[in-house]
């Protein structure tokens, strides 16, 4: 109670946002245990208004013990600072559960070490022969935010993951897959990882195509590089710099009518669920592109403020490169998810007499991702007469998502998590390969 | 402060453990066009224990000493649960018990300049790009780091050490119709804050460039003989190699630890390979690392074949080779993983000239624009290149991205230049969840490779 009178009395108005963080993780690499790892940390953000100016500050640790360094430091950031064009948000939200903590400490070590053992036993009937790295995790977060505009929001969520992945003999590149979910696992996820043991096999041998044009199915996995070059198309912050290749496009068909693009923080089983932004204003389901078209444009509260536009829940501290308390408040998509279609996996490399299947993508931010570019090393399949016929080797796809996405595309009828976001398997018709 | 650390370790069964306890401070100033976006000063501080028993490991981070204990007794009591499904039981290389304090004390320190003077220096800068024909939107920013940090391990060391540096890194805009381009700046002071002053002119000559590359056509999708500059050169050894050479990246991976056997042949004679801590005013320069070892210089590749490798004491082990002195993590609230210092190829004989002169039709690189690794599989961004046509420098492309896989690339290196320039700012990215190691430096000359796949459109 005290750091709130101490806000409101230094300052002409102020943001404090508390997160605290635990985890527990076990990992095992070529079939053996490596480490268990836990943290228990919290962080905290205090921005304020002081004299009209705005200024930032963040510490580590109890915020009994860290504020009077955290508040000193904002109050000298202010003294530099840009004019303040915002108000803090006055907005309530109570969404924190007992339950959700509840569910992070009553899964123990002993119950997630005998779920490895059971996962580990399943692979080695299936696939004795793969080097084997998995990852079990429990997360758990809360965050609270206070403003002296009386805004007052609280939420915390509980997630499971398990990641298994294995390099592929003779290549560089590996194949993984990733499950995550609010509860712990009550089953292995057994026709998954079967699928995933079938992959891995198809990928022993190396079989690329020539140079050229080609279709390419996008694994979830694959994905983010759309996303990501997405948001930096409709963040309010791009369009008001005019940096966007966006601007000026509501209502445009930017892509294949078969492609609609969701933002939902609210989806209940997602890793990314939240009910409200680093600002404190609430989230909300929003259709980012509907059937090709775009239909709107994400804000945080300064660009809206800049824009005469309201804020879109979307202002999250997060970038490319990660995310954390230090990383300033930028508009982002929380949770996007690309809307399924009705084709499965198994028709779309069926029905490919030549092209590629990608599996993961590397160096995708050495592109000119802002405008759309991509220019990146495909790891994955070459498809051929509908099979799988080998990994790719020193392959890589070029194009830009606003010309190669308009056209031809088929969207998978499942949702799988990506890096972030949920995506359904993607085909698209026409893009262009550097390969033998 | 020694004494409250190894309280933590005051935990039953332990073969062995750690405390690394951190208090950091981080200045960041930032400008995007006009605006400052963040102009902050902070501090934090936490710790990291690492507890060893019964041939199993346990780490965990804390940012509350009021916690830390009970939370290290609970994992404590899941390392001995696990034990039972531990099959190679964790050994660590015996090393020396060392007491010393090492602190770092520049003639121009960065912590000395008042937070006024470095706005105003950094604002100098965003100002004088922002009124260059055709610049459309800038980002600078200042960072600067200062590290202090305590280490007592159960055997009785006691270290105190830092590290401190600074940089201001910046992405300048520029269009012309359609296209729009970036440049990256980057002015590094590791430690010596007077590294930043002055560079008015070196500023001007990277926009120079940029409004050459909106200009510049797309490059060709193709195989190519290239040549590298020393800032994209190294990038490509620090990235395709050097993190192979880091022995928690293959040491459960049998077929890389077969590939990268020491004593193969894996480059040309004319390859060698180091990574050195010793370099003071480099970025990667320290000189106990965050497991409590010594840094040392350890030459990786020599005249083309595998010589040494980065260690921790646990792969030293495992490994049966020397310690190096790797270990590093990036902040209080991270385990420290193995880490490249001031990694470099060494300078060769052949004038940059020469190198030139041996292309017929191919491409010079230049700069980094980042870079990502997957086992031997690399892919890397050039800022910006220019077509080479029998010998000579022609237009300038855009929109590059070199990749190929280490082992047949390094083949296909066949001259060296002799002009090893290291990078002005650190920067490696490793680890899940990401460390970000600003203390990372990179060098080398000018290389010419024989043939780079390259992805245009």
């Amino acid at each position: 109670m005290k750091i709130k009178e101490e806000l409101k009395n230094n300052f002409d108005q102020a943001e404090l946002l508390q997160v605290k963080e635990e985890n527990f993780k076990i990992s095992l690499e070529n079939w053996d245990l490596q480490d268990l790892e836990q943290n228990n940390l919290q962080k905290n953000s205090l921005r304020v208004i002081n004299n009209g100016k705005l200024g930032s500050n963040t510490s580590f640790g109890d915020i009994k013990e860290s504020y009077h360094g955290l508040l000193a430091g904002a109050e000298k950031s202010a003294e530099f600072g840009d004019e303040a064009i915002i108000d803090f948000s006055d907005k309530k939200c109570q969404a924190f559960k007992a339950e959700e903590k509840n569910n992070y400490q009553q899964v123990s070590a002993a119950e997630m070490l005998d779920f490895i053992e059971e996962l580990k036993q399943h692979m080695e009937d299936i696939a004795s022969d793969l080097t084997l790295f998995i990852n079990l995790e429990k997360e758990y977060l809360e965050q609270d935010i206070y403003t002296t505009s009386q805004g007052e929001l609280a939420d915390n969520k509980t997630n499971f993951s398990l990641s298994v992945f294995a390099p592929i003999p003779g290549g560089g590149s590996g194949l993984g897959r990733a499950f995550i979910q609010p509860e712990f696992f009550s089953e292995l996820p057994e026709e998954e990882l079967e699928l995933f043991a079938r992959d891995h096999k198809k990928s022993r041998e190396v079989s690329c195509p020539r140079t050229g044009k080609y279709p390419v199915i996008f694994t979830p996995r694959a994905l983010y590089f759309f996303s990501v070059s997405l948001v930096e198309g409709i963040s309010g912050a791009n369009i008001y710099q005019e940096t966007s290749p966006l601007i000026d496009r509501l209502g445009e068909k930017i892509f294949s009518d078969k492609l609609s693009v969701l933002e939902n923080p609210l989806m209940e089983e997602a890793n990314g669920r939240r009910k409200f932004d680093d600002e404190g204003i609430p989230t909300q389901k929003q259709l980012i592109i509907d059937e090709g078209k775009l239909n709107s444009y994400i804000y945080d509260l300064e660009h809206a403020a800049k824009l005469d536009k309201t804020s879109t829940g979307n202002g999250v501290k997060r970038t490319l490169f990660g995310s954390g308390i230090d990383t300033p408040v930028r508009p982002a998509l929380i949770n996007p998810v690309i809307k399924p279609g009705t084709s499965s996996r198994q028709q779309m490399i069926e029905n490919l007499e030549e092209g590629i299947m990608v599996e993961n993508i590397i160096g995708f931010h050495s592109s000119n991702y802002e405008q759309g570019h991509f220019s990146v090393q495909a790891q994955g399949f070459h498809v051929r007469k509908g099979e799988l016929v080998g990994r790719l080797e020193d392959v890589m796809i070029a194009g830009n998502i606003y010309q190669d996405f308009k056209e031809g595309v088929e969207v998978g009828e499942k949702l799988y998590p990506g890096y972030f976001g949920y995506y359904p398997y993607l085909l698209v018709e026409d893009i262009q390969i550097t390969g033998e | 402060m020694f004494a409250k650390m190894k309280g933590l370790l005051e935990v039953e069964g332990l073969n062995y453990g750690d405390v690394r306890y951190e208090k950091n401070d981080f200045v960041t100033i930032s400008y995007e066009n006009q605006e400052l976006k963040k102009l902050s000063s902070n501090q934090r501080e936490g710790g990291h224990v690492r507890i060893y028993q019964q041939g199993c490991k346990g780490v965990s981070s804390f940012t509350d000493f009021n916690e830390a204990k009970k939370d290290i007794i609970e994992l404590s009591s899941a390392n001995q649960k696990a034990s039972k499904f531990k099959e190679h039981k964790i050994k660590l290389k015996d090393t020396e018990v060392y007491k010393d304090k090492v602190l770092v004390e520049p003639d121009h320190d960065p912590r000395k300049v008042s937070l006024r003077e470095k706005k105003e220096l950094l604002e100098s800068y965003n100002n004088l790009a922002l009124k260059q024909d055709k610049v459309i939107k800038t980002e600078f920013s200042y960072q600067e780091i200062y590290s202090r940090k305590k280490f007592v391990n159960l055997a009785g060391t006691e270290l105190e050490y830092d590290l401190l540096g600074c940089y201001i890194g910046g992405r300048v805009y520029a269009k012309k119709d359609d296209v729009i381009q970036s440049k990256r700046i980057a002015f590094g002071a590791y430690p010596e804050f007077s590294n930043l002053l002055d560079r008015e002119e070196d500023l001007l000559k990277e926009i120079e460039i940029l409004q050459q590359l909106v200009e510049a056509r797309p490059i060709s999708a193709g195989s190519y003989p290239v040549i590298l500059n020393p800032d994209l050169s190294s990038v490509f050894i620090h990235e395709a190699f050097g993190h192979l050479s880091e022995a928690d990246g293959i040491e459960n991976n049998p077929e890389f630890r077969e590939k990268l056997e020491l004593g193969s042949k894996i480059g040309p004679d004319i390859l060698t390979v180091i990574d050195d801590p010793g370099l003071k005013g480099k970025p990667g320069y320290y000189q106990y690392d965050d497991e409590g070892q010594r840094a040392r210089k350890t030459e990786l590749i020599k005249d083309g074949y595998l010589n040494g490798r980065l260690h921790s004491r646990e792969t030293a082990a495992k490994f049966g080779e020397e310690l190096s002195g790797n270990m590093k993590a990036v902040d209080c609230h991270f385990t420290p993983i193995i880490r490249m210092s001031n990694i470099f190829i060494a300078p060769g004989e052949a004038k940059p000239e020469k190198l030139f002169a041996t292309v017929d039709d191919g491409y010079y690189l230049v700069n980094s624009r980042g870079g990502q690794t997957t086992g031997d599989q690399f892919t890397f961004g050039a800022e910006y290149g220019y077509k080479i046509e029998k010998g000579e420098k022609k237009e300038m492309v855009r929109d590059i991205n070199i990749s190929g896989e280490l082992f047949a690339t390094l083949k296909r290196i066949d001259l060296i230049a002799d002009d090893l320039e290291f990078s002005e700012i650190g920067g490696c990215g490793k680890g899940s969840p990401m460390q970000l190691n600003r203390f990372s430096g990179k060098g080398a000359p000018h290389v010419k490779i024989s043939q780079v796949n390259i992805g245009g459109v």
